[in-house]
C-alpha cells in the first residue's frame, strides 16, 4: 500500500528503449509520464490541499515540483473549456518563492538576473531568467518588486543554493517563503470580470505585469496581472493560512462561470500559448545530467530578457557571445497532422534528426496535435518538410506513423 | 603626493617573495611597478628577525628548497647583493642511536650509511628514486609554464596534452601501471612496498607531508612528493641557504625595483580593488584611503582574501564564489627559534652534516600520530621536525662561537584545546625536550628562543589558517584547479587582475614560480577574456 509510488513492472521494461534518448514517445500531457528518482519522489500538500481535494471528483493528483496538485478535478474538459470560454481557478502554491530583501537587494538582482531589475517599478513584476557562467539557463521566474528593497521571485525548483551564492557581498537576504505564501491563478476571459466583482475596478483595470493590495474577508491578498498560462488572468498572493477562504469564496460565489482546473488543463492550455516550462521542456543548468538539456535565453527565443548593456552579471560574457553567433537551437510550436491523438518525440527534418518535442498534447480547438520543440536552428531555413514518427494508440494495437508537422506560429491558439 | 606617485603600470599587493617576483620581472621589463605591503618590512614569510639581540633567525621559512636558479639569473639577483650561502644542503635524518642517514644518498659513503642500516634498503634505494623522479618529470613541463584555459588557449592546451601523452606513452608498461597506484595512495602505502627502515620511510615521507595537511598514512599524500620532486627539478634539484638569511632574497628583490622605475611602499595595507563600470581593474584603496592607480593589478594573497575580501563577491560569478568557500587552506604549522650559546653536539654527526636539514621523525608511525593529535586539536607527544642551523651558513647570525637554530613544526593544531596562551610554554618544552634526545647539552647551551604558534604565523606573514601554501596542494587544489576554472591569472573574473602567490599554480613552497608565471602572463598581454 505505501509503495504506490512504484512504477508497475512492466513499464520497468519498456526503460531501456526510454533511454535511447531520440526515439521514446512522449507521454502526453495527461499522463505521469517521466520516470521520478526515488529521492524526488516525495512530495507535500499545498496549503490548499483539503480544498482542492474536496473538490476533485476524479482523485487524480500530479506531482509537480515537490507539491501534489489536482490533475484534473472533474474532467479535463470541462476544465479546458472553462479556461478558454469562461475563467478557472488553479491552485499554483507549489511554486518555489524567495523573498529578497536589503538595502542592497537591487544589486544582488541585477547581477543575478539577465534583465534590467532598475526598471522595475515597485508593484511590478517581470519575467526573469538566471545563468550561469556559461549562458545556460539555471532556472526562470517571476520577479515582483512589493517594495523599493523588498522583492518576491517565483521559481520552479530549488534555487537557494544558486541565490546564496550570488548574494555573497551584498547586503540583503534571501528566505525562501514557499510555505508561507499560497497562490490562486484566476484565469480566462471572465476573470477580469470576477475580479472587478470581488476585488473592485481597481484590480480589474490593472495591466499586465502590475500588482496591488487588496482585501477580501478581512484577509490582506496581492494581486497581480501576470500568470504562466500566457493568457488573461490574475495571480493571487496570499498567506497559506488564509487562501482557503479565497479559494472557498471565490468558487462559492462564481459558481456559474468558475470552475477549478487542474494541472492537466493549464498544462494543455500553456501548450496552446506556446510557453516553454523549466524542468519540462528544457532542464536547469545545475541540474540537467546532459549539459545538451540546458539553453540560453536565446534559444528559447526569450531574447527581450536579456539586456548585456545593464552592467556586469552572470553569464553576461558567454551570452554576448551567444547572442553573437546566434542560436544553436531554437523552440518552437509544432502542429502536426493527422486527426487523433498521438505520441511522438523525434522531429525530423526530411530523414534528418532536427530535434525533440518536449511537449504534446492534442488541442480539441484546433484538432489538432500540437507541440512544443527544440530543433536545431539551420534547420528552420532547410526546403524540406519536418515530419514526427508518432505512436497513434488505439484500442488494441498501436500504430506507428509518420506524420508531417509544420512550424506554428506561436501562440497557436 | 604628486600625480606622478599615483599612478603605475602595475600594483602588486603583498611583499612576499612572490609578489617581489613578479614585480621585479615586471621591472626588469621597464614597467613601473608600485609592491603595497601591509607589514613594516618586506618579505612575508621569508624574513630573518632577531631572537633576542645579536642572535638572528630565519622568523618564517627558513632554507631554499625549490629555489629556481632561473629566477636568479634573469632577474641577476648578484648584481643586487644576493650570494648563496650554501647550494648543496643535504638532508640529514636524525637517529636516536646516532646511525644518522643523509639524503639524497649519492655518495658511496652515504650509500654505505644507507647499507648499514639496511642491505635491502640500500639496494631499492636507486631504482625507486629513478622511478619516482620519472614520475616527477612527466609533472614537471606542467608546472613550468602558466596552464592553459579552456576557450582562447585551447590550441595551446591540445599541443600540451599531446606532448603529456606522448612523454606518458613512452614512460613503458610497467611505470604506467605503477603511477596509477602511485597517485591516488599514501606515501606510507609506498614506502612500505619498498623499503623496510623506519628512519628512511619516515625521511622520504616527510616530504610529501611537511606542510600539508596530511599524515603520510593519508591517501594522496604520494602526489605530494613527487609534486615536491618536480618543484626540486625545476629549481636545479639542490636545497640551499643565502647569505644573510632567508631574508636576503626579498631585500635584493626589493632592491632590484627601488632601482628601476618601480617603489616598494611598506605599511601599506590594501583594503580593496578598484574596479572600473565596464569591468577592469583600476587600481586599489588603501586602508588609509589613499588611492593608487594602475590598469594591472597582481595580487599575492591568497584566492580567498583576493576575491573575497579585496574584489568582492559581487564581481564574482556563482560558481567562482562557491569554489573559493570550499578552498582549503589547512596546513597549520608552528615555528621556534632558539639562540645557543655553542654548536650543539650531535652524536655521530660528521662536520658538514651542522649544515644539513635535520629532520626529527623516527619513523612514520610518530608522524601519523603527530598529525592525528594536530586533526583532534591536541599537541603531539613526540613533535616532527625540520631543522636548520642559520648560524652555520651565515657567521652573522649570531656572535662567534654563538649559534641559532630554527624549527619549523609540521602538524600543529590552530585552534588547540585549552588555547595557545595557556600552553605554549607547554609545547615549547615538549619541542626542547625533543631535540634534546638528539642534542643531549642543548638545555645546557639555551639562551633564548621565540615561538611563533599557528595564530601567530597567521597574524604576522598574512597566510590563513598559518599553512605557508594559501591553500592545500591535494589534486583537487593544484594545476588547473589552482584555485579554479576562471579565478586563476588573468581569465579571472575581472580584466587586469592577476593572481600571484602560491595559492596559485604552481603553488606553494618558496619558489617564486607562481610570481614569474603571473608577470609572464601580464607581459604576454594577458589571455584574452573568457
Amino acid at each position: 500500500m505505501s509503495n504506490i509510488l512504484v512504477r508497475p513492472d512492466f513499464e520497468n521494461e519498456h526503460r531501456n528503449e526510454a533511454l535511447e534518448k531520440y526515439d521514446a514517445p512522449r507521454a502526453d500531457l495527461f499522463e505521469a509520464g517521466r520516470d521520478v528518482l526515488p529521492f524526488e519522489m516525495q512530495a507535500e500538500p499545498t496549503c490548499l490541499h483539503s480544498f482542492a481535494a474536496m473538490s476533485c471528483r476524479t482523485n487524480e493528483w500530479a506531482s509537480w515540483n515537490g507539491y501534489t496538485t489536482p490533475q484534473t478535478y472533474v474532467s479535463l474538459a470541462s476544465e479546458y473549456e472553462a479556461l478558454h470560454a469562461q475563467a478557472a481557478l488553479a491552485d499554483m502554491s507549489w511554486l518555489t518563492k524567495y523573498r529578497i530583501s536589503g538595502p542592497q537587494a537591487e544589486e544582488f538582482l541585477q547581477k543575478l538576473v539577465t534583465r534590467n531589475v532598475t526598471a522595475l517599478p515597485v508593484h511590478g513584476a517581470a519575467r526573469v531568467f538566471f545563468c550561469d557562467m556559461g549562458g545556460k539557463i539555471v532556472g526562470e521566474g517571476v520577479l515582483f518588486r512589493l517594495e523599493e528593497e523588498d522583492y518576491r521571485l517565483t521559481v520552479e525548483g530549488n534555487h537557494l543554493d544558486w541565490l546564496d551564492a550570488t548574494a555573497e557581498g551584498f547586503n540583503c537576504a534571501v528566505e525562501d517563503i514557499s510555505g508561507t505564501l499560497g497562490c490562486i491563478a484566476l484565469s480566462g476571459p471572465q476573470a477580469a470580470s470576477i475580479a472587478r466583482q470581488r476585488f473592485g475596478d481597481a484590480v480589474a483595470g490593472l495591466p499586465a505585469g502590475r500588482a496591488l493590495w487588496a482585501e477580501l474577508h478581512a484577509a490582506p491578498v496581492y494581486i497581480s496581472r501576470t500568470g504562466s498560462l500566457g493568457q488573461e488572468g490574475f495571480e493571487i498572493w496570499v498567506d497559506a493560512e488564509d487562501a482557503p477562504v479565497i479559494w472557498g469564496s471565490l468558487l462559492r460565489h462564481h459558481k456559474e462561470m468558475l470552475r477549478p482546473a487542474g494541472l492537466a488543463a493549464c498544462e494543455l492550455r500553456r501548450l496552446e500559448r506556446g510557453i516553454a516550462r523549466f524542468g519540462r521542456d528544457y532542464f536547469g543548468a545545475e541540474c540537467a545530467v546532459d549539459p545538451d538539456a540546458a539553453r540560453t535565453p536565446y534559444e528559447l527565443g526569450a531574447g527581450a530578457c536579456v539586456d548585456l548593456e545593464k552592467g556586469p552579471f552572470n553569464g553576461r560574457a558567454a551570452l554576448a557571445k551567444a547572442k553573437e553567433k546566434g542560436a544553436q537551437w531554437s523552440l518552437v510550436a509544432l502542429e502536426v497532422s493527422g486527426g487523433e491523438p498521438a505520441r511522438f518525440a523525434a522531429v525530423y527534418c526530411g530523414d534528418d534528426r532536427a530535434g525533440s518535442a518536449t511537449s504534446i498534447g492534442w488541442s480539441p480547438v484546433l484538432c489538432a496535435n500540437i507541440a512544443l520543440a527544440t530543433i536545431r536552428t539551420e534547420t528552420l531555413a532547410a526546403d524540406e518538410g519536418f515530419n514526427v514518427h508518432a505512436e497513434i494508440p488505439g484500442e488494441v494495437t498501436v500504430r506507428r506513423a509518420r506524420l508531417p508537422a509544420k512550424i506554428a506560429r506561436r501562440p497557436l491558439f | 603626493m604628486m600625480e606622478h606617485d599615483l599612478a603605475y603600470d602595475a600594483i602588486v599587493i603583498g611583499a612576499g617573495h612572490n609578489g617581489l617576483v613578479a614585480a621585479a620581472y615586471l621591472a626588469e621589463a621597464g614597467k613601473r611597478v608600485l609592491v603595497l605591503e601591509a607589514e613594516s618590512e618586506v618579505g612575508g614569510a621569508a624574513v630573518t628577525a632577531e631572537i633576542a639581540p645579536d642572535y638572528m633567525s630565519s622568523a618564517g621559512a627558513h632554507l631554499l628548497y625549490a629555489w629556481p636558479q632561473r629566477i636568479e639569473k634573469d632577474l641577476k639577483l648578484a648584481k643586487h647583493g644576493f650570494e648563496m650561502a650554501s647550494r648543496d644542503m643535504v638532508t640529514v635524518a636524525l637517529d636516536k642511536d646516532g646511525k644518522h642517514l643523509v639524503l639524497p644518498a649519492s655518495s658511496r659513503a652515504d650509500i654505505a650509511r644507507l647499507k648499514d642500516r639496511s642491505p635491502r634498503d640500500a639496494e631499492a634505494y636507486g631504482p625507486f628514486m629513478k622511478r619516482v623522479q620519472r614520475y616527477a618529470g612527466l609533472l614537471q613541463p606542467l608546472l613550468e609554464k602558466g596552464l592553459p584555459v579552456p576557450g582562447e588557449g585551447a590550441k595551446q592546451a591540445a599541443t600540451d596534452a599531446l606532448s603529456f601523452i606522448w612523454r606518458f606513452e613512452k614512460m613503458g608498461e610497467e611505470d604506467r601501471q605503477e603511477l596509477g597506484r602511485f597517485l591516488p595512495a599514501s606515501m606510507a602505502q609506498v614506502l612500505d612496498r619498498t623499503f623496510e627502515d623506519p628512519l628512511l620511510k619516515a625521511a622520504l615521507a616527510m616530504d610529501a607531508t611537511l606542510g600539508h595537511h596530511m599524515g603520510p598514512k593519508s591517501p594522496g599524500s604520494a602526489y605530494q612528493y613527487i609534486y615536491r620532486l618536480a618543484q626540486q627539478n625545476i629549481a636545479g634539484g639542490k636545497m640551499g641557504y643565502p647569505a644573510g638569511g632567508i631574508g636576503a632574497l626579498p631585500q635584493a628583490l626589493a632592491r632590484l625595483i627601488g632601482e628601476s622605475e618601480g617603489r616598494v611602499r611598506t605599511n601599506s595595507q590594501v583594503r580593496h580593488i578598484l574596479v572600473s563600470d565596464s569591468g577592469e581593474t583600476e587600481g586599489v584603496v588603501l586602508t588609509d584611503g589613499t588611492k593608487f592607480h594602475a590598469p594591472i593589478v597582481l595580487s599575492s594573497l591568497d584566492p580567498r582574501r583576493t576575491y573575497l575580501d579585496l574584489l568582492g563577491a559581487a564581481h564574482l560569478a556563482p560558481e567562482q564564489t562557491r569554489r573559493l568557500g570550499g578552498w582549503r587552506m589547512q596546513g597549520a604549522c608552528a615555528k621556534i627559534n632558539l639562540a645557543l650559546e655553542g654548536l650543539p653536539i650531535i652524536e655521530g654527526l660528521e662536520e658538514r652534516e651542522y649544515g644539513g636539514r635535520w629532520l626529527i621523525a623516527p619513523d612514520m608511525t610518530a608522524m601519523e600520530r603527530a598529525f592525528v593529535a594536530a586533526k583532534r586539536h591536541e599537541l603531539a607527544v613526540e613533535p616532527i621536525m625540520e631543522i636548520v642551523l642559520p648560524s652555520y651558513h651565515d657567521p652573522r647570525a649570531a656572535p662567534p662561537g654563538h649559534h641559532t637554530m630554527s624549527i619549523l613544526l609540521p602538524h600543529v593544531p590552530y585552534d588547540l584545546n585549552g588555547g595557545w596562551d595557556a600552553r605554549r610554554d607547554e609545547f615549547t618544552k615538549r619541542v626542547v625536550d625533543a631535540v634534546a634526545v638528539y642534542a643531549p647539552d642543548i638545555k645546557l647551551k639555551l639562551i633564548a628562543g621565540e615561538i611563533l604558534t599557528p595564530p601567530e604565523i597567521e597574524r604576522r606573514f598574512g597566510v590563513p589558517g598559518a599553512g605557508w601554501h594559501q591553500g592545500d596542494m591535494s589534486l583537487d587544489q593544484t594545476l588547473l584547479f589552482r584555485p579554479g576554472y576562471g579565478l586563476s591569472h588573468d581569465d579571472g573574473p575581472v580584466r587586469g587582475l592577476y593572481l600571484c602567490g602560491s595559492g596559485t599554480h604552481p603553488g606553494g613552497g618558496l619558489t617564486g614560480e607562481p610570481g614569474r608565471l603571473a608577470a609572464a602572463h601580464v607581459l604576454e598581454g594577458g589571455r584574452t577574456h573568457v
